[in-house]
């Protein structure tokens, strides 16, 4: 029973890493939202599902994977160098607020996640190639990431709640029961 | 997370008071980050008078608006070429390297005295090409893939944060 549903673990997490893959490559083949670079982060909604859903462990790896495979398909490898840590240290604080305390809500956590990302992303990307007058985007990607923010964190909360407990049920085994 | 985890999620509003702190904290950091970047920064060039290529930290080539001159450094003779397409306006091709498959399109505007990326192949994305223009001595198109940064000089040229 147990190795059942580890595997069904596994294969929802790859079902979302494939996802995010996806909505990584369609977004990245729309032009940016008026400043380069900027992008809705759709992708990020998977990964917030699969760490709520899954555990963080699972959320970590859909984003590692995500990142990874979707930046060597898009054909921009160099932003593995400032997507990765933006995307651990964002994760990091997502899932610490969640588990520490239930007194935040999903949608405002995800913008807390999505405005920490695109500002961490900005300036490692400008120390890393030493362009910092690059910083003056800096306050626009993290308005747009307000707005990707709470597009994330709605639809992850209505996801959430639209889902059958008969599906979610089978996600857990009796050890996840303990708090 | 866990069962429980999940059934309290699920309870859930999408609102919580608490939730006004972490709003505070972001406008915070905006509002921070526009004051020390847009607001109080002092612009770049208030005698704009051309832009300059740079490639690996060293400038290899720079254009004057007003003369319609330029200056290239050595070994680029090859990879840089400069067409003047109409009166004022310059085509600058820069290749990243002899095989010349990698290229951007930078188009040059004297008479406004501006410059933006019009084509290039570096990657899916295009972000160079996406840029806005470089106009009034103020901004930076940047190229990662082809290690290219246009940047505005002038007179009184002072970039936004000093590295």
């Amino acid at each position: 029973m147990n190795k059942n549903i580890s595997v069904l673990k596994i294969t929802t997490a790859g079902i979302l890493a494939v996802l995010a893959i996806l909505s990584f490559l369609i977004e990245n083949l729309f032009p940016p939202i008026i400043i380069p670079g900027a992008r809705m982060g759709v992708s990020n909604l998977f990964i917030l599902l699969s760490a709520i859903l899954l555990g963080g462990t699972y959320g970590f790896a859909v984003l590692i994977v995500k990142i990874l495979v979707g930046s060597l398909l898009s054909g921009n490898i160099s932003s593995i160098m400032y997507s990765l840590p933006a995307g651990v240290l964002s994760l990091t604080i997502e899932i610490l607020l969640l588990k520490a305390t239930p007194r935040f809500s999903i949608i405002a956590v995800s913008v807390l996640g999505a405005v920490i990302n695109t500002t961490i992303q900005n300036t490692v990307f400008c120390l890393i190639t030493g362009s910092t007058e690059f910083f003056i985007y800096l306050p626009y990607l993290a308005l747009i990431g307000i707005i990707g923010g709470l597009a994330v964190g709605f639809i992850v909360f209505f996801t959430i709640k639209a889902l059958p407990v008969s599906v979610t049920e089978k996600l857990f085994d009796d050890k996840d029961t303990e708090e | 997370m866990n069962r429980i985890f999940l059934k309290n999620f699920k309870s859930n509003k999408p609102f919580k008071l608490w939730d006004l702190l972490l709003y505070f904290l972001v406008a915070i950091l905006v509002l921070s980050l526009f004051c020390f970047f847009v607001f109080f920064p002092a612009r770049t060039s208030e005698n704009n008078y051309g832009f300059k290529l740079v490639r690996g930290g060293k400038d290899i080539f720079c254009f004057n608006y007003n003369t319609h001159t330029y200056t290239l450094s050595a070994g680029y003779d090859n990879l840089i070429t400069v067409e003047e397409f109409s009166e004022g306006f310059f085509n600058v091709k820069v290749f990243a390297d002899t095989t010349k498959n990698s290229f951007n399109t930078i188009e040059v505007d004297s008479n406004s005295r501006q410059v933006s990326v019009t084509d290039s192949n570096c990657s899916n994305s295009k972000d160079c090409v996406h840029t806005s223009a470089i106009k009034d001595g103020y901004g930076i198109i940047i190229c990662v893939p082809h290690d290219l940064k246009i940047l505005p000089v002038g007179d009184g040229y002072r970039p936004i944060v000093t590295g």
